[in-house]
């Protein structure tokens, strides 16, 4: 079976993307991971990696060109499949035709799906609105429409007596656009939060949290992957990103209470999570679940802090010295394995947030709280031995900045090392880390 | 210190309490008609003596001798009266109302004396006074034996009211009350003194005020009470096999009232059925309908339900007391209209 190669979406607010270069050739052999082409977003520059094993057959869109996200850019032929031009061009209408299907499926009015089901129970209802206008729905249902931004007045109830219900409500906003993100500001006890929600209401929560130094930004090539199958919800953490930056209790345990307060703020449906943290923002997760094991139901550690007492000194100095292009790019040279990783619009980026008022301020007090006199002020290993639900870590084999040895030190969970990588394996090994956190998250169903 | 646990009858286990609570405090007396039985009765020396009318204090006069335990005159107004008196002079008396369907004989001592008298005197005064009763139709006893009517107790404030269900439940809270400071009426199922259940061994209290979860559940939540946990239980069963999994909260106090562990049930579960043996009209199951409409508002999926008892006197016609019971029938029936 040949595997259409498509523009891939980093971000969620990527649209179109331009091949800057070919690494192959038509009628090169590509092995399943290897880099085979160039990709610039707005945003960034990325290598992608081939999806599958075979023979590079044909380029659809060539150096220097432009495409939609989805659309697709090349074909690749399984090991010994001989394809001739008619049969590409098949493929490639076929493909065509199924995207087209799913954007139309996209659109179709939401109460036609609440009736399909109505009609499988063979049951009939009366619509949800009375002669007099006021909707048939339960106190219930009527604030999670309000939380949701789903209209009332398009569902059809299937409660008794055609009352509209949390579940008909649940469902008609699983029907909408799930991976168009909502970027909001929240404000917690006073200080306003930044973030990001995505992806279908009545799927498991799934929440990120960035390292130090950090924003939500360093999860975009992950976040719409997630955003198809989970409730996502990538904050700037307080005194990062575009949140806050108050002066207060920067410590390890302060923020996972506001992370508390701030899920609290964001609803019920958020009182049970999973947790996916990098650097310290794993460390924030596990003093989380420490703090709050009920409101948790997995764990994903990502290069964590809180492991181990060692940190890298170097890369704390740079983060506390002045905001310099050169001091970030050598931040960044320790995050990454791959200079390449290393790119201009990123050290752009990151120099503009630390610019922010009181970010400088707030980044040496977090710093400080968490790893000050050069060493990590927090250890969960106890904790983690006695955890018992799911857990994973996954590391950078050659990280710089906390040892891969940290790995290890929870004693148990699964583990998964990613070869040749640093700091980053969600940026450095997007799609790799994608596809096993992925896999992580949907082992089971858990219930809600 | 509880160590071993053993089965016991619900009866059993209200005798052990006391026993317990006697043997540790010496000013805890029992007084009642026929609590120790035969009082002046020649023939009925103390080893025959009969222990209640359905012989849920047997034993205990011929531990503790009749200076503890007092076979009083029929006059609930007389030794209820005086029962209020002792506790506030020193004592710690446990006074049995042998039917609740009599407490309007005695209902002065208890709402307007025993009930106020901490209030009223500031707190120099206090009314550390237990008083058992029996409760609940089903043994064919007819209108004046039958009722249950904590309801009414529950609404005067200064009665602390216990409904235990099981026989754990029961010797934990007769603890409590007896240890406890205030005016408390237990109220006893007369249909459960027969029921076993696991007990431990030695003393032990179960705090006032807080339910108890006796089912885990998902799709409704149902607050029983007393004797109507286990027809809640059966219920859930009935329903387990449609698919629908019921959450059982038993309030064992109903004043104070654990309104977090209903509300949080609440919350978890979009649904509430409150099943009740009192009569409808302004009774417990119409005040925590109108705490979970009130507090749960946002939570609720459907409309809150009560299934209860008619607004009537208990009948002697056993199909007609039958039909008088809340029924397991009644409770899945009813869930199932909920459930849509």
């Amino acid at each position: 079976m040949a595997t259409i190669l498509s523009m891939p979406k980093w971000g969620l607010s990527m649209k179109t993307g331009m091949v800057v270069e070919w690494l192959k050739r038509p009628g090169d052999q590509v092995q399943e991971g290897e880099p085979i082409v160039e990709i610039e977003s707005e945003k960034a520059t990325n290598e992608v990696d081939a999806p599958a094993t075979g023979m590079l057959r044909s380029i659809v869109v060539h150096d220097g060109e432009s495409a939609a996200v989805s659309e697709p850019i090349a074909v690749i032929a399984a090991p010994g499949e001989e394809l001739s031009d008619e049969q590409v061009e098949a493929l490639l209408r076929e493909d065509a035709e199924q995207r087209r299907k799913k954007a139309e499926a996209l659109l179709k009015p939401r109460a036609a799906a609440p009736a399909e089901v109505a009609a499988s129970q063979a049951v009939s209802r009366r619509p949800a609105s009375s002669a007099g206008g006021r909707i048939n729905a339960s106190p219930a249902a009527r604030r999670l429409a309000q939380e949701l931004g789903v209209d009332l007045s398009t569902i059809v109830g299937t409660g008794p007596g055609g009352m509209i219900g949390r579940e008909d409500v649940l469902q008609a906003a699983a029907q909408e656009g799930t991976a168009e993100a909502e970027e909001k500001t929240l404000a917690v006890d006073g200080v306003n939060i930044h973030y990001l929600v995505a992806g279908p209401a009545s799927a498991p929560h799934i929440v990120f949290l960035h390292g130090l130094g950090g924003s939500l930004s360093t999860w975009s090539l992950n976040l719409p992957v997630f955003a198809e199958h989970f409730r996502i919800c990538a904050l700037d953490m307080v005194g990062a990103g575009a949140s806050d930056k108050p002066s207060t209790d920067y410590s390890i345990p302060a923020q996972a209470e506001f992370l508390a307060r701030f899920l609290d703020a964001l609803g019920p449906d958020w009182r049970s999570v999973s947790l996916v943290g990098h650097s310290l923002g794993g460390a924030v997760a596990l003093a989380f679940a420490q703090r709050y094991p009920e409101r948790v139901e997995r764990l994903a550690l990502v290069d964590s802090a809180g492991l181990g007492p060692e940190i890298d000194s170097t890369v704390l100095d740079l983060m506390r010295s002045e905001p310099k292009p050169e001091h970030i790019r050598a931040e960044l040279t320790l995050f990454f394995a791959h200079p390449g990783m290393v790119q201009e619009v990123l050290v752009e980026q990151i120099l503009q947030q630390r610019w922010q008022p009181g970010a400088r301020e707030a980044l040496l007090a977090t710093s400080e709280a968490a790893f000050g006199e050069g060493r990590q002020q927090n250890d969960f290993r106890e904790m983690l031995a006695g955890w018992t639900k799911p857990l994973l870590i996954l590391w950078g084999d050659v990280d710089a900045v906390i040892p891969v040895a940290h790995a290890r030190a929870a004693g148990q969970g699964r583990v998964e090392v990613f070869a040749g990588c640093g700091h980053c394996p969600h940026i450095e090994r997007a799609e790799a880390f994608n596809q096993t956190l992925l896999s992580f998250l949907s082992e089971g169903v858990p219930s809600r | 210190m509880a160590v071993a646990i053993r089965q016991l009858t619900y009866a059993q286990a209200i005798n052990e309490a006391m026993r317990l609570e006697m043997r540790r405090d010496p000013r805890v007396i029992l007084m009642g008609e026929d609590v120790a039985g035969g009082a002046t009765i020649d023939h009925l020396a103390d080893d025959e003596a009969w222990g209640g009318v359905l012989g849920v204090t047997k034993g205990l006069v011929q531990e503790f001798g009749r200076t503890r335990v007092l076979d009083t005159p029929i006059t609930e107004a007389g030794f209820v009266g005086a029962a209020v008196g002792a506790a506030t002079t020193g004592l710690r008396p446990i006074a049995e109302l042998m039917f609740v369907d009599f407490f309007g004989v005695c209902w002065d001592m208890i709402f307007d004396q025993g009930a106020k008298l901490r209030y009223m005197f500031g707190g120099k005064a206090s009314c550390p006074l237990v008083i058992r009763t029996m409760i609940g139709a089903g043994m064919g006893a007819a209108g004046q034996h039958s009722g249950c009517h904590y309801s009414v107790f529950t609404h005067m404030p200064g009665i602390k009211t216990v409904v235990p269900s099981t026989p754990a439940d029961a010797k934990g809270l007769l603890t409590a009350a007896i240890r406890d400071d205030d005016l408390v009426v237990v109220f006893e199922n007369k249909m459960l003194y027969s029921m076993s259940g696991e007990v431990p061994e030695g003393e032990y209290v179960l705090p006032l005020g807080k339910a108890d979860i006796k089912r885990e559940g998902n799709d409704v939540t149902i607050v029983a009470i007393s004797r109507m946990v286990h027809q809640a239980l059966a219920a859930a069963e009935m329903l387990e096999a449609e698919g629908i999994s019921a959450e059982i909260v038993d309030p064992r106090t109903l004043s104070p009232l654990d309104e977090e562990t209903i509300l949080n049930s609440v919350a978890k579960t979009h649904r509430l059925v409150i099943v009740d043996e009192d009569n409808p009209r302004c009774s417990v199951a119409t005040d925590i309908a109108a705490l979970a409409a009130d507090k749960a508002f946002t939570e609720l999926d459907a409309p809150i339900k009560l299934v209860t008892a008619p607004h009537t006197p208990v009948p002697f016609s056993p199909p007609l007391e039958q039909f008088y019971i809340p029924s397991p029938e009644r409770i899945v029936a009813t869930v199932l209209q909920l459930m849509g």
